[in-house]
Protein backbone atom coordinates (compact mmCIF):
# COMPACT_ATOMS: atom_id res chain seq x y z
CA UNK A 1 0.00 0.00 0.00
CA UNK A 2 2.35 2.79 -1.13
CA UNK A 3 1.43 6.45 -0.33
CA UNK A 4 2.63 9.82 -2.49
CA UNK A 5 3.88 12.11 0.16
CA UNK A 6 2.80 16.15 -1.34
CA UNK A 7 5.13 17.87 0.36
CA UNK A 8 4.59 22.30 -0.40
CA UNK A 9 7.13 23.10 2.18
CA UNK A 10 10.90 22.51 3.30
CA UNK A 11 9.84 22.90 7.08
CA UNK A 12 7.58 20.47 6.66
CA UNK A 13 9.72 17.42 5.86
CA UNK A 14 11.09 16.26 9.52
CA UNK A 15 7.26 15.63 9.95
CA UNK A 16 6.80 13.77 6.12
CA UNK A 17 9.97 11.58 6.95
CA UNK A 18 8.41 10.21 10.37
CA UNK A 19 6.22 8.31 7.83
CA UNK A 20 7.57 7.87 4.68
CA UNK A 21 8.22 4.58 3.89
CA UNK A 22 10.77 2.96 1.44
CA UNK A 23 8.00 1.68 -1.09
CA UNK A 24 6.40 5.69 -0.90
CA UNK A 25 7.24 8.09 -3.47
CA UNK A 26 7.76 11.79 -2.70
CA UNK A 27 6.74 14.57 -4.83
CA UNK A 28 7.89 18.37 -4.18
CA UNK A 29 5.46 21.01 -5.07
CA UNK A 30 5.34 25.19 -4.21
CA UNK A 31 8.54 26.23 -2.03
CA UNK A 32 9.52 22.82 -1.12
CA UNK A 33 11.23 22.37 -4.38
CA UNK A 34 13.80 24.14 -3.29
CA UNK A 35 14.58 20.82 -1.54
CA UNK A 36 15.74 19.49 -5.18
CA UNK A 37 18.63 21.38 -4.92
CA UNK A 38 19.86 20.99 -1.51
CA UNK A 39 22.75 18.68 -1.16
CA UNK A 40 21.93 16.75 1.97
CA UNK A 41 18.50 16.16 0.98
CA UNK A 42 18.18 13.02 -0.61
CA UNK A 43 20.46 11.10 2.15
CA UNK A 44 17.45 11.83 4.90
CA UNK A 45 15.50 9.93 2.81
CA UNK A 46 14.63 6.16 3.04
CA UNK A 47 16.19 4.06 0.64
CA UNK A 48 13.93 3.02 -2.04
CA UNK A 49 11.75 6.18 -2.28
CA UNK A 50 11.19 7.62 -5.34
CA UNK A 51 11.28 11.31 -5.16
CA UNK A 52 9.88 13.76 -7.96
CA UNK A 53 9.41 17.39 -8.13
CA UNK A 54 7.07 19.57 -9.94
CA UNK A 55 8.28 21.24 -12.98
CA UNK A 56 6.76 24.47 -13.53
CA UNK A 57 7.50 25.50 -9.47
CA UNK A 58 11.14 24.28 -10.49
CA UNK A 59 11.26 26.44 -13.10
CA UNK A 60 9.21 29.33 -11.86
CA UNK A 61 12.18 29.41 -8.93
CA UNK A 62 14.71 29.06 -11.55
CA UNK A 63 15.86 25.32 -10.42
CA UNK A 64 14.88 23.24 -13.43
CA UNK A 65 18.89 22.83 -14.31
CA UNK A 66 20.29 22.52 -10.87
CA UNK A 67 17.80 19.72 -9.42
CA UNK A 68 19.58 16.40 -8.57
CA UNK A 69 19.52 13.59 -11.32
CA UNK A 70 18.54 11.70 -8.34
CA UNK A 71 14.88 13.98 -8.79
CA UNK A 72 12.81 13.39 -11.24
CA UNK A 73 10.36 16.42 -12.70
CA UNK A 74 6.95 15.81 -13.22
CA UNK A 75 4.84 18.14 -15.74
CA UNK A 76 1.44 19.00 -14.13
CA UNK A 77 -0.34 15.71 -15.93
CA UNK A 78 2.19 13.41 -14.54
CA UNK A 79 1.46 14.59 -11.22
CA UNK A 80 -2.04 13.78 -11.73
CA UNK A 81 -0.60 10.29 -13.42
CA UNK A 82 1.55 9.79 -9.86
CA UNK A 83 -1.22 10.86 -7.92
CA UNK A 84 -3.73 8.39 -9.22
CA UNK A 85 -1.24 5.35 -9.16
CA UNK A 86 -1.01 5.60 -5.86
CA UNK A 87 -2.70 3.51 -2.75
CA UNK A 88 -3.40 7.35 -1.43
CA UNK A 89 -2.17 10.94 -1.37
CA UNK A 90 -0.84 12.62 1.89
CA UNK A 91 -0.42 16.03 1.76
CA UNK A 92 1.85 17.77 4.43
CA UNK B 1 -4.81 5.35 -16.58
CA UNK B 2 -8.12 7.54 -17.69
CA UNK B 3 -11.72 8.50 -16.39
CA UNK B 4 -10.92 8.45 -12.63
CA UNK B 5 -13.05 10.31 -10.33
CA UNK B 6 -11.63 13.22 -7.89
CA UNK B 7 -12.21 15.07 -5.50
CA UNK B 8 -9.67 18.28 -4.32
CA UNK B 9 -10.08 19.54 -0.92
CA UNK B 10 -8.28 23.16 -1.10
CA UNK B 11 -7.93 24.27 2.43
CA UNK B 12 -5.08 27.35 1.65
CA UNK B 13 -6.05 30.97 0.84
CA UNK B 14 -5.66 32.80 -2.35
CA UNK B 15 -2.85 35.28 -2.18
CA UNK B 16 -1.27 33.76 1.44
CA UNK B 17 -0.48 30.40 0.12
CA UNK B 18 -0.39 28.89 -3.43
CA UNK B 19 -3.00 26.06 -2.84
CA UNK B 20 -5.85 27.26 -4.80
CA UNK B 21 -3.30 27.97 -7.29
CA UNK B 22 -1.39 24.25 -7.29
CA UNK B 23 -4.93 22.94 -7.26
CA UNK B 24 -6.34 24.89 -10.42
CA UNK B 25 -2.99 23.65 -12.26
CA UNK B 26 -3.89 19.86 -10.78
CA UNK B 27 -7.49 19.96 -12.11
CA UNK B 28 -6.86 21.80 -15.84
CA UNK B 29 -4.29 18.61 -16.14
CA UNK B 30 -6.57 15.97 -14.71
CA UNK B 31 -9.79 17.21 -17.10
CA UNK B 32 -7.28 17.68 -19.31
CA UNK B 33 -5.88 13.82 -19.48
CA UNK B 34 -9.62 12.34 -19.31
CA UNK B 35 -10.99 12.57 -15.60
CA UNK B 36 -13.73 13.83 -13.98
CA UNK B 37 -13.34 16.39 -10.93
CA UNK B 38 -16.70 14.93 -9.01
CA UNK B 39 -16.02 18.58 -6.45
CA UNK B 40 -14.07 20.57 -4.94
CA UNK B 41 -14.04 20.99 -1.36
CA UNK B 42 -13.04 24.82 0.08
CA UNK B 43 -12.00 24.59 3.93
CA UNK B 44 -10.40 25.93 6.56
CA UNK B 45 -8.68 29.33 4.97
CA UNK B 46 -9.65 28.38 1.58
CA UNK B 47 -13.09 29.65 2.17
CA UNK B 48 -11.97 33.07 1.22
CA UNK B 49 -11.70 32.01 -2.61
CA UNK B 50 -15.43 32.43 -2.47
CA UNK B 51 -15.66 35.97 -1.91
CA UNK B 52 -16.76 37.51 -4.20
CA UNK B 53 -15.71 41.00 -3.58
CA UNK B 54 -12.03 40.42 -3.87
CA UNK B 55 -10.77 42.39 -6.71
CA UNK B 56 -7.00 41.85 -7.61
CA UNK B 57 -5.42 43.99 -9.71
CA UNK B 58 -6.18 43.15 -13.40
CA UNK B 59 -2.86 42.28 -14.26
CA UNK B 60 -2.75 39.34 -11.82
CA UNK B 61 -4.62 35.85 -11.45
CA UNK B 62 -8.38 36.45 -10.47
CA UNK B 63 -8.33 32.84 -8.92
CA UNK B 64 -11.99 32.81 -8.05
CA UNK B 65 -13.18 34.04 -11.76
CA UNK B 66 -10.69 31.42 -12.97
CA UNK B 67 -12.54 28.58 -10.41
CA UNK B 68 -15.50 29.87 -11.43
CA UNK B 69 -14.86 29.37 -15.46
CA UNK B 70 -13.28 26.02 -14.85
CA UNK B 71 -16.80 24.64 -12.77
CA UNK B 72 -18.81 26.45 -15.91
CA UNK B 73 -17.12 24.36 -18.63
CA UNK B 74 -16.50 21.03 -16.77
CA UNK B 75 -19.39 20.81 -14.17
CA UNK B 76 -17.35 20.66 -11.09
CA UNK B 77 -19.04 21.49 -7.93
CA UNK B 78 -17.57 24.44 -6.05
CA UNK B 79 -18.41 23.07 -1.75
CA UNK B 80 -17.60 25.69 0.73
CA UNK B 81 -17.45 24.51 3.95
CA UNK B 82 -20.54 26.50 5.62
CA UNK B 83 -18.93 26.62 9.46
CA UNK B 84 -15.66 27.75 8.43
CA UNK B 85 -17.19 30.83 5.67
CA UNK B 86 -19.19 32.23 7.99
CA UNK B 87 -16.52 32.60 10.49
CA UNK B 88 -14.87 34.26 8.09
CA UNK B 89 -17.70 36.72 6.69
CA UNK B 90 -18.18 34.33 4.01
CA UNK B 91 -21.87 34.20 3.06
CA UNK B 92 -24.90 33.82 1.39
CA UNK B 93 -28.34 35.11 0.77
CA UNK B 94 -30.13 32.39 2.83
CA UNK B 95 -27.28 32.73 5.81
CA UNK B 96 -27.72 36.62 5.53
CA UNK B 97 -31.55 36.53 6.34
CA UNK B 98 -30.74 33.80 8.96
CA UNK B 99 -28.37 36.66 11.04
CA UNK B 100 -30.36 39.56 10.25
CA UNK B 101 -27.09 40.65 7.94
CA UNK B 102 -27.88 43.42 4.98
CA UNK B 103 -25.38 41.83 2.24
CA UNK B 104 -24.00 38.41 1.28
CA UNK B 105 -20.57 38.45 -0.45
CA UNK B 106 -20.78 34.45 -1.59
CA UNK B 107 -19.57 34.11 -5.47
CA UNK B 108 -21.42 32.99 -8.06
CA UNK B 109 -20.87 29.17 -8.88
CA UNK B 110 -20.07 28.50 -5.31
CA UNK B 111 -21.92 26.52 -2.99
CA UNK B 112 -22.09 26.74 1.06
CA UNK B 113 -22.35 23.13 2.90
CA UNK B 114 -21.67 20.64 5.06
CA UNK B 115 -18.55 18.98 5.83
CA UNK B 116 -20.27 15.55 4.98
CA UNK B 117 -19.86 16.61 1.37
CA UNK B 118 -15.91 16.16 1.78
CA UNK B 119 -17.08 13.14 3.56
CA UNK B 120 -19.13 12.05 0.77
CA UNK B 121 -16.76 12.85 -1.84
CA UNK B 122 -14.00 11.29 -0.21
CA UNK B 123 -15.80 7.73 0.25
CA UNK B 124 -17.29 7.62 -3.23
CA UNK B 125 -14.22 9.18 -5.64
CA UNK B 126 -10.69 7.07 -6.34
CA UNK B 127 -8.81 9.88 -5.43
CA UNK B 128 -9.28 12.95 -3.10
CA UNK B 129 -5.81 15.42 -3.14
CA UNK B 130 -5.96 17.56 -0.41
CA UNK B 131 -3.77 21.68 -1.32
CA UNK B 132 -2.71 22.91 2.54
CA UNK B 133 -1.49 26.32 3.11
Amino acid sequence: MASLHQLNAQHKLANCLKLLAKTDSLVLIEAAVALAVQADFLQQLPQGVSVFALSSDLQARGLLNNCSPAIQPLSDAEWVAASLEADRVCSW
Amino acid sequence: MTDKTLVLNICGAPYASLAPLSALRFAKAALATGHKIQRVFFYQEGVTLANGLSCPPQDEINLTKEWQKLAAEHQVELAVCVAAALKRGIIDAKEAARYGLEQHNLAEGFVLTGLGQLVDGMANADRTVTFNS
